[in-house]
């Protein structure tokens, strides 16, 4: 939802008008005055919540007696008096402390010190990787010295060596990336991730290993790919086949796919398949950029099944929360999902 | 139960960093900076300190205290809370927001006033729909047009048809100006999420009663129920 849409209670409830009008900044207020003159239908709205904001207050409204709060003040002041006494003489025993802390902090540095030594020596040896990464909510194409094209899905990783170009083709990856590789029989193109090894000539593929995810996945659009893990037996895919890992079971199994369930991603589009409500936030997560927090009590039992090509998080998660009985509120990176109503 | 406020509750209460929203710390920094150094001099035993603290909140903690115990109970309260900080003042730490220290120890004192008066006498649990009474006042300030003046008309009944906990969490945010961290530590939810919840839902069923009917007919009902 943009602010076009809003109700009066939407504004209520935005942290950043209400941000405007209880204690405005340069910002809120460039941003807020511009706004209100490019959207002069909004008039109304905007009044309303802002008298509502500004002039909020309790039905009854109290204050001490003038006698009471002096009383109390003198009540208070006299107090303090009778416990200065008491502080003085305790004093000198809180110097002692203080020297006795001295100490062990010298002694707690020294230490930091040294363990900073140590670890300076250890990294020093370290190999030379390029390492390219996506941050949750951005997607990102990538050229290697062969020509090869790999697009990093949200929240991944890449990492390959300096020499990548000077014989073997290996990359590292985290995360999930297609993978257009380019044909060179001498040379095969291996992907190592979390728990599996994915090793091609030339062709494309989709290999998905987040880490917090049970499941590694490699799907084949052209040619063929060996998969292989440790202590299976490694397998062999040919187009429309792919092959899934399941590191509890610690098996390396081989199915057909759908193209959108795999592969939609880097084409936009955003696919749940009676996927459990969790796995589904996550996935926002990663593909907005965004962190969800969900009420305490709320209890998310139900799966979803849909697809969304280029849409605002807003869009999907009413579409989501109208058929799973939840309510959201979006402010700036942060999502707060609880239950509707019933 | 007089000084309970010990070292080890006050570091309880920002314990929930795991939580701690970034998005608002700051959003209403009351006195900000002067009230950090004020609040570090009363701890050093200045005594002017001390009396700017009692001058500046007294009032705006009767005013919350008054909205869900009696006169005789929240004066008592204010007393007590100020000889626990005397008492306790080279324990206490330097606290990130001095009014939602204040007024989250007085409403523990109250509430636990309040149960243990109600184990004596029976009838005393305050009836709980005159807790936290909101209103929205008119400044005469900017004329306003029949459609605005009838909405926040709405707005006004509204308020009050909310649980007086929601009611509450609303008084804090947009009357007092906490943030929602500040209202954690006052209402003692462990979770920064779970006050936006309340606020959100409130808005909601706001919302709810603003929406669907046409306004003359709900002012009608707001009327009747109220």
């Amino acid at each position: 939802m943009t602010y076009k849409n809003y109700s009066d209670t939407d504004f209520i409830k935005d942290e950043f008008f209400v941000k405007w009008v209880s204690d405005p900044d340069e910002e809120t207020d460039l941003f807020w005055k511009r706004w209100i003159a490019n959207h002069p239908e909004k008039r109304r709205e905007i009044e309303v919540a802002k008298k509502f904001i500004q002039n909020l207050q309790y039905a009854d409204e109290y204050s001490l007696p003038e006698k009471m709060f002096s009383q109390i003040h003198e009540n208070i002041i006299r107090f303090d008096k009778s416990q200065q006494n008491q502080r003085l003489s305790n004093k000198r025993r809180g110097k002692w402390w203080l020297a006795a802390a001295a100490i062990t902090l010298l002694f707690v540095s020294v230490g930091i010190f040294r363990y900073n030594r140590n670890h300076k020596a250890e990294t020093a040896i370290a190999v030379t990787y390029i390492t390219k990464e996506t941050i949750n909510g951005v997607k990102h194409t990538i050229s290697l010295p062969d020509g090869t094209k790999v697009k990093l899905n949200s929240g991944s990783s890449l990492r390959y060596s300096e020499n990548f170009s000077a014989g073997k083709r290996e990359v590292f990856l985290e995360g999930e990336a297609f993978f257009e590789v380019t044909e060179d029989r001498q040379n095969p193109f291996i992907v190592r991730s979390k728990d599996i090894v994915t090793q091609v000539l030339g062709t494309s593929f989709n290999v998905r290993t987040y880490k917090n995810e049970r499941l590694s996945k490699v799907a084949v659009i052209t040619g063929k790919v060996k998969v292989s893990s440790a202590n299976v037996k490694p397998v062999l895919l040919t187009p429309k086949q792919m092959a899934v890992y399941d590191q509890n079971a610690r098996k390396l199994i081989t199915r057909e796919f759908d193209f959108t369930e795999e592969v939609g991603w880097k084409e936009g589009i955003l696919n749940f398949m009676n996927e459990p409500l969790e796995q589904v936030f996550r996935e926002l997560e990663v593909w907005y950029g965004v962190k969800i927090q969900l009420e305490d009590q709320i209890s998310l039992t139900d799966v979803y099944k849909g697809e969304f090509k280029n849409e605002t998080l807003d869009n999907v998660l009413s579409a989501i929360g109208y058929t799973s009985g939840f309510q959201y509120h979006i402010e700036g990176k942060n999502v707060f999902v609880y239950q509707s109503k019933k | 139960m007089k000084f309970g406020m010990t070292m080890k509750s006050i570091d309880f209460l920002y314990s929930y960093s795991e939580d701690h929203d970034k998005t608002n710390s700051s959003l209403f920094s009351l006195g900000g900076k002067e009230e950090a150094s004020i609040w570090r001099d009363f701890l050093k035993g200045d005594e002017a300190s001390l009396s700017y603290l009692y001058r500046s909140y007294a009032n705006k903690l009767y005013n919350y205290g008054r909205q869900f115990a009696d006169e005789d109970l929240v004066q008592d309260c204010i007393q007590d809370l100020f000889f626990d900080l005397i008492k306790t003042r080279n324990k206490l730490s330097q606290t990130q927001s001095v009014k939602a220290y204040l007024f989250s120890s007085l409403r523990r004192k109250i509430v636990r006033k309040l149960k243990k008066n109600s184990r004596e006498v029976r009838e005393s649990k305050l009836n709980e729909y005159s807790q936290f009474r909101t209103s929205i006042v008119s400044d005469n300030s900017t004329p306003l047009d029949q459609f605005t003046e009838n909405r926040l008309h709405i707005l006004r009944k509204a308020c009050n048809t909310l649980p007086p906990r929601q009611r509450e969490a609303i008084m804090l945010y947009y009357y007092e100006q906490l943030s929602y961290n500040e209202i954690a530590e006052v209402m003692s939810i462990r979770k920064v999420t779970s006050v936006r919840i309340l606020v959100y839902r409130a808005l909601d069923s706001l919302k709810d009663l603003l929406g669907g009917v046409k306004d003359e007919l709900l002012i009608f009902y707001l009327a009747w129920l109220w």
